[in-house]
């Protein structure tokens, strides 16, 4: 089920989430840099202004050090003209008395020459020392220092458009992601809608395509081909036991009518005999019936995974030529051996069905004065493999007929006409496939109308323990 | 035989009861697994047919608590589950032998026999009419001419001898001479019996093997 409740663990969320997160934090680092940068380069920018002012002081000085009201006058023009700037500056003569200073120099700043040349931070001003050397007036110095509160306004301007800009990428960065998340995983969402209403009578629903053949396309094409293969698993299952169940229906149609007319009046007791007999032939047949589907199903689509010691497959081979020795003989058809040692690890009970069910086969659709050729050892072409094959110089199978050999209750013409009323389940060609598919092994059947049918059997060979 | 039936459907518990009464033995037939495993640990038995399938105590939960006590009772177990897995299960818990329903009774009385006869040596010699068949030498004789038979001849007329009196089913044949059964469509017996049956009338034997229809095979004097 799609839950609503816990939409914070949705995969939409989610990905607006964490991408919205990173991105608010690179953009915030950015922004936090630029403005690191922004002030250094204020500051920077400031303090190229102050040198200059210094050195164009220090100029003046030596150029007008004789008229003290000049230069009192320069300064005073000077501090007049920069005062939103908090411009200030001294001139300090050889003996480090102070010559000049204007009146916007701040109270607490030191009367004398600073100690370095480079622009430094003297409260909240920045200030810069050049020295004079001129006319024999001894080494002069002269501070200019400038307030860096115009800096400090320009950043706290600078910070309400950041935090502006700022605010606005969290307001849009989860909203277009959310949207965008949306578009990207609203063909999940048909996904779940569409996979909800499946069941397993009812798998004719398949997934749309957006068509970008994207992941999710792909997505979708591996659910509709597995849906595709559901549909005709169950479609098979269904058909399976709706001919199972018929099957089943007439030895139990035969078995009832007989009861029932035996029962209908009294009988004298060769009569009842009669009667029960042909029941119990019935049962029989209901009882191989049974036997088979229930080998069906516990080896269909199975793969046998105990441990099953090696068998000799020429030791069992020749157990089923036994068998079957007088049968052949009986149909006069020639049962012609060739049975090698080779060792296969199936088990015991699921191989000798297989090698009966193939040589019954054989020995049922052959002619009189056929023959049948049994031959059993290692796979010439792959000496992994053991091989079995049945060759048969009987009617052969056409080409149609073969391809629904191994469909379960399917029956050739000649087999159907062969048996006659007591025939076959028509499942031992299907119990043998997935037996011998069910151990690993391979089963193909070659066949020319007119010349013969060959059945081929390849299992791995066991790898002899000790 | 002192028997022990402990089987829930009533139409099979019923027969059973029946079937093995008339073959001789003496039936307690218990419907449901707790009463059963009470009489299969009170009281002792020559044999126990025990069905898997049963209402409270499953039949392999009466197994386990029978052999965990030491009693080692011949138990037959009596399984709707074919599967080889399960089979190979049952017999692992320490039955004796299990039967595959549904079965033919012949098969249940003969495996019976054969779960309950360890002790005593099977016999040598058998005799019918005037057929004398010697496991010691493989020989058979009518009167005093000797029978030429192959040995799938030879063992089938073995089974029906020892069994004489008894149907022999084909599966069980089969199992006789081949070890395993063949479930199909094609009589792998008939032939043989045909050929038994031709060779026995040549000598004027007046003992046959009679077909019983639906089930099996029997001796019987003509």
């Amino acid at each position: 089920m799609v839950s609503t409740d816990s939409w914070f663990r949705s995969l939409r969320f989610r990905l607006t989430f964490w991408n919205s997160l990173v991105l608010l934090i690179l953009v915030g680092l950015t922004l936090l840099g630029l403005r690191a940068g922004m002030s250094l380069a204020l500051e920077h920018e400031l303090d190229l202004l102050i040198k200059e002012d210094a050195r164009e002081t220090a100029m003046f000085w030596e150029r007008f050090h004789a008229t003290p009201e000049a230069i009192t006058e320069e300064l005073r023009r000077k501090s007049l003209s920069h005062e939103e700037r908090g411009w200030f500056g001294q001139i300090i003569g050889p003996k480090g008395e102070v010559l000049f200073r204007t009146p916007s120099t701040p109270i607490s700043f030191p009367q004398g020459a600073l100690d370095s040349n480079g622009p430094v931070s003297f409260g909240r001003f920045r200030v810069v020392e050049v020295s004079t050397e001129k006319l024999g007036l001894g080494v002069g110095r002269v501070v200019v220092g400038s307030s860096i509160d115009f800096i400090q306004s320009d950043m706290d301007q600078f910070d309400d458009l950041i935090l502006v800009a700022w605010l606005l990428m969290v307001i849009i960065a989860p909203g277009t992601g959310y949207w965008l998340a949306g578009r990207a995983t609203r063909p999940i969402g048909e996904i779940l809608r569409t996979a909800e209403k499946l069941q397993p009578g009812r798998l004719s629903e398949r997934l749309s395509l957006s068509g970008a053949g994207d992941e999710l396309d792909k997505l979708c094409l591996v659910i509709n081909s597995l849906l595709d293969r559901l549909t005709t698993y169950f479609e098979r299952q269904k058909t399976f036991l709706a001919n199972a169940a018929h099957e089943l229906r007439s030895p139990m149609a035969a078995i009832r009518a007989g009861v029932e007319v035996a029962l209908h009046r009294d009988r004298t007791a060769p009569e009842y005999r009669e009667i029960l007999e042909d029941t119990a032939e019935e049962c029989a047949g209901l009882s191989m019936l049974v036997n088979q589907l229930l080998l069906l199903a516990e080896m269909e689509g199975k793969l046998w995974n105990e441990v099953t010691p090696p068998v000799r497959l020429d030791d069992l081979a020749r157990q089923t030529i036994s068998m079957f020795q007088g049968v052949a003989e009986q149909n006069q058809i020639q049962l012609v051996p060739n049975l090698l040692p080779v060792s296969i690890g199936v088990n015991i009970h699921h191989l000798r069905p297989i090698l009966n069910n193939l040589l019954d086969n054989a020995l049922k659709y052959s002619n009189p004065g056929a023959t049948v050729f049994f031959h059993v050892g290692v796979d010439p072409n792959g000496s992994d493999s053991a091989l079995l094959s049945i060759q048969d110089t009987g009617p052969g199978i056409s080409p149609d007929e073969l391809s629904k050999l191994f469909d379960r209750f399917y029956r050739t013409d000649i087999a159907r006409s062969k048996d006659g009323n007591r025939t076959g389940t028509g499942l031992g060609l299907s119990i043998c496939k997935s037996l011998v598919e069910g151990h690993k092994g391979t089963i193909t059947i070659e066949s020319a109308l007119g010349k013969g049918t060959l059945v081929l059997v390849r299992f791995p060979i066991a790898t002899e323990v000790g | 035989m002192k028997l022990l039936v402990i089987e829930d459907n009533p139409t099979t518990g019923k027969h059973l009861e029946t079937g093995l009464c008339e073959a001789g033995h003496e039936v307690l037939w218990i419907k449901d697994g707790k009463r059963g495993l009470d009489q299969a640990l009170t009281r002792q038995f020559d044999a126990i047919i025990l069905d898997l399938m049963l209402p409270e105590l499953s039949g392999m939960e009466i197994l386990g608590k029978i052999r965990i006590k030491g009693d080692r009772t011949p138990i037959l177990l009596l399984t709707a589950l074919g599967s080889i897995e399960e089979r190979v299960a049952g017999l692992q818990a320490g039955a004796d032998d299990y039967l595959v329903k549904a079965f033919a009774f012949p098969e249940l009385l003969a495996r019976l026999e054969s779960i309950t006869r360890r002790t005593a040596a099977p016999a040598i010699v058998h005799e019918i009419g005037l057929i004398k068949l010697d496991l010691s030498n493989r020989r058979v004789t009518s009167g005093v001419t000797e029978l030429q038979l192959t040995p799938t001849e030879f063992s089938i007329l073995e089974l029906l001898m020892r069994q004489k009196g008894h149907v022999v089913t084909r599966k069980m044949l089969c199992e006789h001479l081949w070890e395993a059964d063949w479930e199909g469509t094609t009589n792998v017996i008939e032939v043989h019996i045909n050929r038994l049956r031709s060779k026995l009338e040549k000598v004027r034997e007046p003992t046959m093997i009679q077909t019983v229809r639906g089930r099996g095979y029997t001796l019987g004097l003509n």
